[in-house]
């Protein structure tokens, strides 16, 4: 077996006030206080270079869920676990969570509006997570970029142009360079091919699964797609009304689906 | 000047406001570089011109401290003299232009051309206390950047200065890192005098009236301009000119128009009276 990186266990996120009888809801509205549980006890453990799907209808939780885990939402109950950080990280100071964000982790995010500034050129977006991390000589940030650029397959004079020029998938290499530039050992990719055409979505899927056999980086793929989890994960999970309601093998769930949910997902595929 | 005046409380504002500023001024120096909110007070001028300076120098001054204020290196421009002639019609202390007499100096945008001592304090007046207003308009995210040493966004405007211009563009209010934790505007004083903050003698004291900061640099502390390895900061260029009235070649000199004739003259008046008289008169006369 290999070694875990990352654990979660019972997150649940409640918008509202809560009470009691929340997490024994059967849908995401709590039938007593009306509070809204985007995310009910849901537990999982990722291991070392493996891609680990989650999949799942829209507003089942699947992308508060990784914006739990990167921080960018305080999750209400639940804990999560770092292989080398073995305190509960939702419990670590600003500070330190900030430092986890830079260094042990990277996200995609769907919308590029949520990931980038567009404010700042391309280059400078990816240099910002290098300076965060305490580059400070401008010819190293320019050949680390240099080296991003090309792995991400972003062209190199477009590098100074700003983040709002550039196309859809460019915007979303964007994403994935500055996700890779402090060598992460976990990339959340929340959506990272819907709204893109059908080709960039191909070449983008390449290069994430090359990048990933590449770096051995672990990461969590979060997909309504069915075809992209297929190519792409070894492991899923499928959620619904913020629960985990399946989960196993990509080829074991799409083949042979258990939940009657899954049933229907994996029938409804075109 | 006027006369001392009557039925105010020396030196303006009252005892409990002094002791207020003071308490802020004692925080302030207590953590090099970290803005301390305070309760400013409303002065006979207008806020932005100098009223968090001017408060400073009003709640530290006694009647043995002798004054000097400058505007831009200049004793004699309209707001010092008008600050001037304010504290001495309320305090009736007395006021110099040699910077090495003064116990407390207000300044504006300069930092004397006279090496300051440690029994001196220089009070900077300061319309921007906020050095990453400039990438972040939200105040509640520029204190949690500072409280989190989230200095990031700064560095890529640094970092896109170079790729657009090959060099940092910042003049004035050169952004400074102090004593390894907080970064600072330094107020807009010329690159020139920013390495001069670094281990210096003398008590630096920030105050800005409009926007109700105070900070402080204490002696003998930190003070490094943000920089690159392989894009070192700069001070402005005077190679090959000099005062065109006291000849002096080593200090911070204005650029002044006339007629269809380019000239240059020590921004710090009161040293260059000093130098016509001496020419050979140093900068420093601290022993060390």
């Amino acid at each position: 077996m290999r070694d875990w990186i990352l654990k979660v266990e019972n997150l649940t996120k409640i918008y509202g006030d809560g009470c009691p009888n929340c997490l024994k809801s059967e849908t995401n509205k709590c039938s007593f206080c009306r509070a809204t549980i985007a995310v009910n006890s849901v537990s999982l453990t990722l291991y070392g270079g493996e891609i680990l799907g989650i999949m799942g209808e829209s507003g089942s939780g699947k992308s508060t869920l990784v914006r739990n885990l990167y921080f960018d939402i305080p999750p209400t109950l639940g804990e999560a676990y770092l292989n080398k950080e073995r305190r509960n990280i939702f419990e670590l100071n600003s500070q330190e969570k900030r430092k986890l964000r830079n260094f042990n982790m990277g996200m995609v995010y769907q919308s590029p509006y949520l990931g980038l500034n567009f404010e700042i050129t391309a280059g400078g977006n990816v240099a910002e997570k290098l300076l965060m991390a305490n580059w400070r000589s401008y010819s190293n940030i320019r050949r680390r970029l240099i080296d991003l650029f090309e792995k991400t397959e972003l062209p190199l004079n477009r590098m100074d142009d700003f983040s709002a020029t550039l196309s859809g998938g460019m915007q979303q290499r964007i994403q994935i360079a500055k996700a890779l530039a402090n060598n992460p050992e976990i990339l959340f990719l929340d959506e990272p091919t819907s709204g893109l055409d059908l080709s960039v979505q191909a070449r983008l899927l390449d290069l994430i699964k090359k990048i990933q056999q590449e770096l051995k980086i672990s990461i969590i793929l979060v997909s309504h797609d069915l075809g992209v989890i297929r190519l792409l994960a070894g492991r899923v999970l499928v959620m619904r009304e913020g629960r985990i309601i399946e989960s196993g093998l990509t080829d074991q769930i799409l083949e042979d689906p258990q939940h009657p949910y899954t049933q229907l997902l994996v029938n409804s595929m075109l | 000047m006027p006369e001392m005046i009557k039925g105010y409380n020396f030196a303006f504002i009252d005892e409990y406001a002094k002791r207020e500023i003071r308490r802020k001024i004692l925080k302030a120096v207590s953590i090099p570089g970290y803005q301390v909110p305070f309760g400013s007070r409303e002065l006979p001028i207008a806020r932005g011109w100098g009223t968090g300076g001017l408060q400073i120098t009003l709640s530290l001054i006694g009647k043995e401290d002798i004054l000097k204020v400058i505007d831009q290196g200049c004793d004699d421009s309209v707001n010092a003299v008008n600050i001037k002639r304010f504290i001495k019609a309320t305090t009736g202390i007395s006021i110099t232009a040699d910077t090495l007499k003064a116990t407390i100096i207000q300044t504006r945008h300069r930092i004397p051309e006279e090496e300051m001592g440690d029994k001196q304090i220089l009070v900077f007046q300061v319309p921007y206390p906020e050095p990453l207003r400039l990438v972040e308009p939200q105040e509640a995210q520029t204190r949690r950047m500072h409280a989190e040493m989230d200095y990031a966004k700064i560095w890529v405007f640094l970092y896109e200065n170079i790729v657009k211009w090959k060099e940092i563009t910042i003049g004035a209010r050169y952004p400074v890192f102090v004593n390894g934790r907080y970064i600072m505007d330094p107020s807009p004083i010329p690159r020139y005098d920013v390495p001069r903050l670094n281990y210096a003698r003398t008590l630096y004291l920030f105050g800005a009236g409009r926007e109700k900061r105070i900070y402080a640099v204490p002696p003998f502390t930190e003070v490094k301009p943000l920089e690159f390895k392989d894009h070192r900061f700069r001070i402005e260029d005077f190679t090959a000119k000099s005062c065109a009235l006291c000849g002096s070649k080593d200090t911070f000199l204005d650029e002044i128009i006339e007629g269809d004739r380019r000239i240059f003259a020590c921004s710090d008046t009161s040293f260059c009276k000093k130098r016509r008289e001496n020419p050979n008169i140093p900068k420093s006369s601290v022993k060390k």
